[in-house]
C-alpha cells in the first residue's frame, strides 16, 4: 500500500525586539536568572499587558513576506493551562475562532526545490508571548522567568508538505526569508526558531489520516530525521492494520526515535476567550504600505540580483542567500574585492565546510568580510598560493587574526621569484629523470608530478601556476 | 545541571485547537442535569482545586442552582446582537519598543515560597518516557 | 461642626480649607483619625493593615505645604485603600489567605496619583476575598461591621472602605466595583460611592477579578469629595490598555447644584418585585425631591434589565477563573506545606488559600469556558451585554441621567445570606447592569429604612461623570443626609458624642 505523507509545520519565531511583548523588560539572553522581570511578565497581582508596537510591525513584515492577508482588526486570546514556566497560568496568544481572526492568514511561501518551486500554503501568522525556562535538577525543577513574555510569532503552514526533505527545505527558506526581513535572528540551535510538526499518512487522493504532533526537534537535522522516523513508524502501523493514535510525540535525539509522552487521556482544554486586558490590534492600509516600503530585500530578490548583477550561477546564489548573515558577508567582501565568483567559491567551499563542521553561522566566527577579501586579494595577486591560503583561512576562522599577520608569521608568502624557482626546478629535474623523460615522450601529466615536487620542496609556497609555466618552458613542452 | 526542553501540555481538545482537522461540536444549551459529581470533579481538576467528597456534593448543589438561574438567558432572542465589543478607549495603546530597567533579582524573588540560586523552586516537572 | 473632635468627620474639601487657614494641620488630623481608629477598630474591623508611624511621617512631610496656595489637591487628607489595590511594600492581601503577607514591589497607578496629590494613606481596608461577595463576610480575616448597626454587614466587597469613611476612620477611601462593590456598601453605610465609566480610572495595580468589569472608584462623605478624589485618579494610563484618553474635567468645579430642566429617567424595572418597601419609599421620595428641584423625572424602561444578573454571573466568574489561575503556589503567595509533585502543589495550595465563594466562582467560570460550553455561556452572555448596552443608549437618547435604587434591601444581618450564594448574588440586581454596560454610577445617601441608610443611584452617560455628579450634588444639597453620621458606639477620648439619630 502506498501512502502519501502529509506534513504541516508550526514554527515559533522569536522576534528581534529590544523589549518584551507586553512589558518593557529587555528581550535579552544570558542574564542571571530572574533579573529581567517586572510585575507584568512575572504575572504579579494587578499587572496588565501593553502591546509592543515593533512586534506588530514585525508581524506585518512577516505577513507581507509570506503574501498573507493582513486583518485590519485582530484580537488576542488567553490560552489557559497550568505550567510552572507560565507566570499567569495562561498565555496571551491569538486564536482563530469564529469572528476573531489572528494577525494574518492565507499566505504562500515558494520554496526553491531544484529547478522547480514548491508553493506551501501559510495558514496563519500570529503573535504571542514566550514562556519562562525550566531547569531540572535532582528532585526539583527551577524556574527562570527572564524569557517569559519575550515576543513570539507563530507561523502555521497548511498541510502541504509531502516529505521530510521538503519540510527541511521549507524551514531553511522560511528562516532565510525571516532573517532577510530582519524579523528574527532565526537560529534553531539557540531556540530563536522552533518547530513542531504534524504528520499523517493517507492513500493518495484519499481522506486525511490520523495525525500525530511531533515536538522537541532542535535542529534542521532533527526535523528531517524525526519526520522520516515518524513517517516510517506510521507506515508500519498502518501496514500491520493498526490504527495510528492521535497523540503528541517527542523526538529523542539520542535514541533517534519519537516516543509518546504519557500524557493524561483526557484532552487539554485551553478555554480560549478574548483577552479583556488588550484592545484589538488595528492595522490600516497606510500602515501596511509603510511597512512594505521599508521591507528589506528578501532572499528571492537578492538571489536574482546576485545572478544578474554579479553574474553568479543560480546554485551559488541560492547557497549564498540561504542565510542573511552569509549574504551580507558575501556582499561586503565582494565590495572590497570585486571578484564575486572568487569570493563566492571560497565562501561556498572552504568557509562553509568549516562552518558546517563547527555547527556555526558566519556571523558567529571572528572573521570579517574585509579580512576574507584581503586574503583573497593576496591569492589573486599571486602573493599566496591556493593551498597556503586554505591554511591561513582556517586559522583566520578560528582566531580572527588577519591574513597579513598569519602570512608574515608563518612566512607563507608565495615564491614568485623566477630565479629562485628556477633553482628548485633544476633540482627537481635532476632528481627525477624518469618523469622528465616521460614529459619528453609526450606524457604531459608528468608535468603535474614535477610541479608537485617543486611544491613539496618549497613547502607549498611556490606559485604553482608559475612553476608549471617554467617547467614547461624548460622542458620545451608546447 | 541538566537542561531539558519540556513538552507543552498536549493539544488534544477538539474545539480548542488549530490543528487543521478539528471538528467543532458545540452545545446549543447546557442542560442543568449534566451537572453531576463527575462534572464537578472534572471542573475542579481543570481549576486545580482539591475538593473533598463533601465539597463536591455541596458545590454540585450550589452550581446547579446558580446555573438554573442562568438558564433564563436561553429564552432570549439574540439575533442581531454581536458579542459586546471591547472598549475602544484610547487612540494609541501600543508601547514603543524601548527596554527599561527590570526589577532586581531580590525584588522579583521577594514573595517567593521557595528560592534557590536566583531561581524559583517547584517540585520536579518530568516528561515521561 | 468644629473642634478637634470633629476632625475625622470633616469632608476633605473642608479640611483643605482649614489647612489653608492654618486652623489645623495634616499631623493633627491624621493623629485624630488614628485615635478614632484605635477606638473603633476592635469593633468595626474595617482595616487589615495600618502603619501609624509611616502615616504620621507622611503627614509631617505635608504639614507645612498642605496649607500653601499651590498645595496639591489632596495634600494632608487621610485615605483608606481597599486591600486589593497594590501598595508598594505594604501587604496587599485581597482579604485572602492566598496572599497573606504578600507585599507588592510596586504601587498601583491610582496610588502613585494619590501620593503625588499629597494624600496620606492610613491603611488597607477589608473586603470580600478577591472582591467576590456582597457583604465583606467572605474576608479570610473576619467581617467588617456596619457602623450604623454592628450586627449588620457594611455591604461588599468594599465594606472596609465604606465603613471606614462612615465611621471617620478615614476621610476618603478607594474601593473597587465589578458588580456594585462600591455603590452597594456606600448605600449600606450611608456614604457616597462612585463607580466610574469603564476605562475612566486605571486598573494597573488593581488585583483583577473580572477584567472587563472592574473599576476603582472613590468613597467619601459627600459628592464634592467624591468628585475631588475622582479627578485625582482619573485619566489615561499607558500601563493600562483599557484606560481611556477621554478628557478629564475638574468634576468638583462643575458642581453647579442646579438640575432645573434636566431630564431624568426613572428605571421602571428597578422598582419591580423584590424591592423592600422601605427602601423603595425612600428612593421614590428622593426622586420627588429631584422633581422639586426642577428636573423632569419620567419612567424609562430597560427591557433587558432582568437578564443582567445572569449574564454577569457568567462573564465575571469566567474572567475571574482565568485571572485567579496565577495563584498556584509557584512564585508568590501561599504554598501548601506538603507538595511532592506539581499537581498537588497546585490543587492543595488553592484548596488551602481560597475560601468557598472564590472556589465556587472559579468553578462556575471554568465550566462556562470549558470545551463545548463557550458558545452557550460566555459568548451568549457577551451578546446579552450588547442588548443591555443598547437599552441604556436608547434611554440616554431621551434622558440626561437615570435614577433608581442601589440595592433591593438595606443592610442585612451578618450571617443572614452567607450560606445561600444565590440569595447573595441577587442583591446586585440594580448595580450589575452598569458594569456590563460600562457606565458610571454613584450612590448618594437618600434616607433611611427602619433606621438603616438607603442609597439613591444616579446613572450617567459614558464619561459624563460630571452630569451624573451634578445630579447627585443637587439632590444632596437639598437634603440633610450627607451631614448624618452613625453614632459612635466606642468614641475615642477626644470624640464628642456626634451625629444625629437617623430618622426612619
Amino acid at each position: 500500500m502506498t501512502y502519501e505523507t502529509v506534513i504541516g509545520l508550526e514554527v515559533h519565531v522569536q522576534l528581534s525586539t529590544a523589549s518584551k511583548m507586553f512589558c518593557a523588560c529587555a528581550a535579552a539572553f544570558g542574564a542571571p536568572p530572574n533579573t529581567l522581570t517586572c510585575p507584568v511578565c512575572l504575572g504579579l497581582p494587578g499587572s496588565l499587558p501593553v502591546l509592543n508596537r515593533r512586534a506588530v510591525e514585525l508581524g506585518i513584515r512577516t505577513a507581507l513576506a509570506l503574501e498573507c492577508r493582513i486583518h485590519p482588526e485582530s484580537q488576542f486570546h488567553r490560552k489557559n493551562y497550568y505550567y510552572p514556566d507560565l507566570p499567569k497560568n495562561y498565555q496571551i496568544s491569538q486564536y482563530q475562532y469564529l469572528t476573531h481572526p489572528p494577525l494574518a492568514t492565507g499566505g504562500t511561501l515558494s520554496v526553491p526545490s531544484g529547478k522547480a518551486v514548491r508553493r506551501v500554503g501559510i495558514r496563519r501568522v500570529h503573535l504571542e508571548e514566550d514562556t519562562g525556562k525550566l531547569v531540572h535538577v535532582a528532585g526539583r525543577s527551577l524556574v527562570d522567568y527572564n524569557r517569559a513574555g519575550v515576543p513570539l510569532m507563530e507561523v502555521v503552514t497548511e498541510p502541504d508538505l509531502r516529505s521530510a526533505e521538503e519540510a527541511r527545505a521549507f524551514l531553511i527558506h522560511l528562516r532565510a526569508v525571516l532573517q532577510f526581513a530582519e524579523v528574527t535572528s532565526g537560529r534553531l540551535e539557540e531556540g530563536t526558531l522552533r518547530c513542531d510538526a504534524n504528520l499523517s499518512l493517507r492513500p493518495p487522493g484519499g481522506p486525511h489520516g490520523i495525525r500525530t504532533e511531533i515536538k522537541n526537534m532542535n535542529s534542521l537535522r532533527s526535523v528531517e530525521r524525526a519526520l522520516r522516523f515518524e513517517e516510517a513508524r506510521q507506515r508500519q502501523l498502518l501496514d500491520g492494520g493498526n490504527p495510528v493514535a492521535q497523540e503528541t510525540r517527542h523526538w529523542d535525539e539520542g535514541r533517534e526515535i519519537t516516543f509518546s509522552s504519557r500524557e493524561k487521556e483526557e484532552a487539554q482544554d485551553y478555554r480560549y476567550f478574548p483577552e479583556p486586558d488588550l484592545v484589538p490590534v488595528q492595522i490600516d492600509a497606510a500602515q501596511v504600505e509603510g511597512v512594505r516600503a521599508g521591507l528589506p530585500e528578501l532572499p528571492d530578490a537578492r538571489r536574482r540580483r546576485y545572478v544578474e548583477a554579479f553574474g553568479l550561477p543560480e546554485h551559488d546564489a541560492a547557497v549564498l542567500t540561504a542565510t542573511r548573515s552569509m549574504a551580507e558577508f558575501f556582499e561586503r567582501a565582494a565590495a572590497v574585492l570585486p571578484k564575486p565568483k572568487v569570493v563566492s567559491n571560497w565562501l561556498i567551499g572552504d568557509v562553509s565546510a568549516y562552518l558546517n563542521a563547527e555547527g556555526r553561522e558566519i556571523d558567529q566566527v571572528p572573521v570579517r568580510p574585509e579580512s576574507l577579501a584581503a586574503l583573497l586579494a593576496l591569492v589573486e595577486a599571486g602573493t599566496l598560493s591556493g593551498p597556503s591560503a586554505k591554511e591561513v583561512l582556517e586559522e583566520m576562522l578560528r582566531t580572527g587574526r588577519t591574513a597579513e599577520a598569519i602570512v608574515a608569521e608563518r612566512g607563507l608568502v608565495q615564491i614568485s621569484d623566477e630565479a629562485m624557482l628556477d633553482k628548485v626546478i633544476q633540482e627537481v629535474i635532476t632528481e627525477h629523470p624518469g618523469p622528465v623523460g616521460d614529459v619528453g615522450a609526450g606524457k604531459v601529466q608528468a608535468v603535474t608530478f614535477l610541479v608537485g615536487q617543486v611544491m613539496k620542496k618549497t613547502r607549498g609556497r611556490a606559485n604553482p601556476a608559475l612553476v608549471n609555466r617554467l617547467i614547461r618552458e624548460r622542458l620545451r613542452v608546447p | 545541571m541538566v537542561t531539558r526542553r519540556l513538552s507543552r501540555p498536549a493539544v488534544l481538545c477538539y474545539h480548542c485547537t488549530d490543528l487543521p482537522f478539528a471538528r467543532f461540536a458545540p452545545l446549543a444549551e447546557a442542560p442543568v442535569s449534566m451537572i453531576d459529581d463527575r462534572t464537578v470533579t472534572h471542573v475542579a481538576r481543570l481549576s486545580r482545586l482539591e475538593l473533598s467528597a463533601q465539597e463536591v456534593a455541596q458545590f454540585r448543589a450550589q452550581l446547579r442552582e446558580i446555573l438554573a438561574y442562568i438558564q433564563t438567558l436561553n429564552t432570549l432572542n439574540l439575533d442581531g446582537a454581536p458579542p459586546a465589543a471591547q472598549a475602544r478607549p484610547a487612540a494609541d495603546v501600543l508601547r514603543d519598543d524601548v527596554a527599561r530597567p527590570s526589577l532586581d533579582q531580590k525584588e522579583a524573588l521577594a514573595n517567593a515560597p521557595a528560592v534557590e540560586d536566583g531561581y524559583f523552586v517547584v517540585p520536579p516537572v518530568i516528561a515521561e518516557e | 461642626m468644629s473642634g478637634a473632635a470633629a476632625l475625622p468627620d470633616l469632608p476633605a474639601w473642608e479640611l483643605r480649607r482649614l489647612y489653608h487657614r492654618r486652623e489645623t494641620s495634616p499631623v493633627d488630623v491624621v493623629r485624630a483619625v488614628f485615635e478614632r481608629i484605635d477606638a473603633q477598630e476592635p469593633h468595626l474591623h474595617a482595616y487589615l493593615f495600618r502603619d501609624r508611624e509611616a502615616s504620621l511621617a507622611e503627614a509631617a512631610r505635608w504639614d507645612g505645604a498642605a496649607g500653601g496656595d499651590d498645595a496639591p489637591p489632596l495634600a494632608g487628607i487621610p485615605v483608606a485603600i481597599k486591600d486589593n489595590i497594590c501598595t508598594r511594600g505594604w501587604p496587599t492581601t485581597c482579604g485572602s489567605r492566598m496572599l497573606a503577607g504578600f507585599k507588592p514591589p510596586y504601587d498601583a497607578t491610582v496610588i502613585t496619583r494619590l501620593r503625588r496629590a499629597g494624600a496620606i494613606i492610613v491603611g488597607k481596608a477589608n473586603l470580600d476575598e478577591f472582591a467576590m461577595g456582597s457583604s465583606t463576610e467572605n474576608s479570610a480575616f473576619g467581617p467588617t461591621r456596619n457602623p450604623w448597626d454592628p450586627a449588620r454587614v457594611p455591604g461588599g466587597t468594599s465594606g472596609g472602605p465604606a465603613a471606614a469613611v462612615a465611621a471617620g476612620e478615614a476621610t476618603l477611601a478607594l474601593g473597587s466595583d465589578t458588580g456594585g462593590s462600591i455603590r452597594q456598601p456606600a448605600a449600606f453605610c450611608g456614604v457616597v460611592g462612585l463607580k466610574p465609566t469603564y476605562g475612566r480610572v486605571s486598573r494597573y495595580g488593581l488585583v483583577a477579578f473580572a477584567s472587563s468589569l472592574d473599576q476603582i472608584g472613590p468613597l467619601a462623605r459627600d459628592v464634592r469629595d467624591a468628585a475631588l478624589l475622582l479627578h485625582v485618579i482619573a485619566g489615561r494610563d499607558p500601563a493600562d490598555s483599557t484606560s481611556s484618553d477621554a478628557e478629564v474635567v475638574p468634576y468638583h468645579d462643575r458642581l453647579t447644584g442646579s438640575i432645573r430642566g434636566m431630564r431624568l429617567g426613572v428605571v421602571r424595572e428597578f422598582f419591580a418585585e423584590g424591592l423592600d418597601p422601605g427602601v423603595g419609599a425612600a428612593v421614590r421620595k428622593a426622586i420627588d425631591t429631584c422633581r422639586g428641584l426642577g428636573a423632569v423625572c419620567e419612567e424609562v424602561s430597560l427591557p433587558h434589565a432582568s437578564y443582567a444578573l445572569p449574564a454577569y454571573y457568567i462573564v465575571a466568574p469566567a474572567e475571574a477563573s482565568s485571572n485567579l489561575a496565577r495563584y498556584a503556589g509557584v512564585h508568590y503567595g501561599h504554598r501548601t506545606a506538603e507538595a511532592g509533585d506539581l499537581e498537588t502543589l497546585y490543587s492543595r495550595t488553592r484548596r488551602e488559600g481560597f475560601g468557598a465563594e472564590v472556589k465556587r466562582r472559579i468553578m462556575l467560570g471554568t465550566y462556562a469556558l470549558s470545551a463545548g460550553y463557550y458558545e452557550a455561556f460566555y459568548l451568549r452572555a457577551q451578546r446579552v451585554r450588547t442588548l443591555i448596552r443598547r437599552d441604556f443608549e436608547a434611554a440616554f437618547a431621551r434622558f440626561d441621567a437615570l435614577l433608581g435604587p442601589v440595592t433591593p434591601t438595606a443592610a442585612f444581618r451578618i450571617g443572614e445570606k452567607v450560606d445561600d450564594p444565590l440569595q447573595m448574588y441577587l442583591s446586585d440586581v440594580y448595580t450589575v447592569p452598569l458594569n456590563l454596560a460600562g457606565l458610571p454610577g454613584v450612590s448618594v445617601p437618600c434616607g433611611f429604612a427602619a433606621g438603616l441608610p438607603v442609597g439613591l443611584q444616579v446613572i450617567g452617560r459614558p464619561f459624563d461623570e460630571a452630569t451624573m455628579l451634578n445630579v447627585a450634588y443637587a439632590f444632596e444639597q437639598a437634603t440633610p443626609f450627607h451631614t448624618m453620621r452613625p453614632p459612635l458606639a466606642h468614641p475615642a477620648a477626644g470624640d464628642a458624642s456626634r451625629g444625629r439619630s437617623p430618622t426612619s
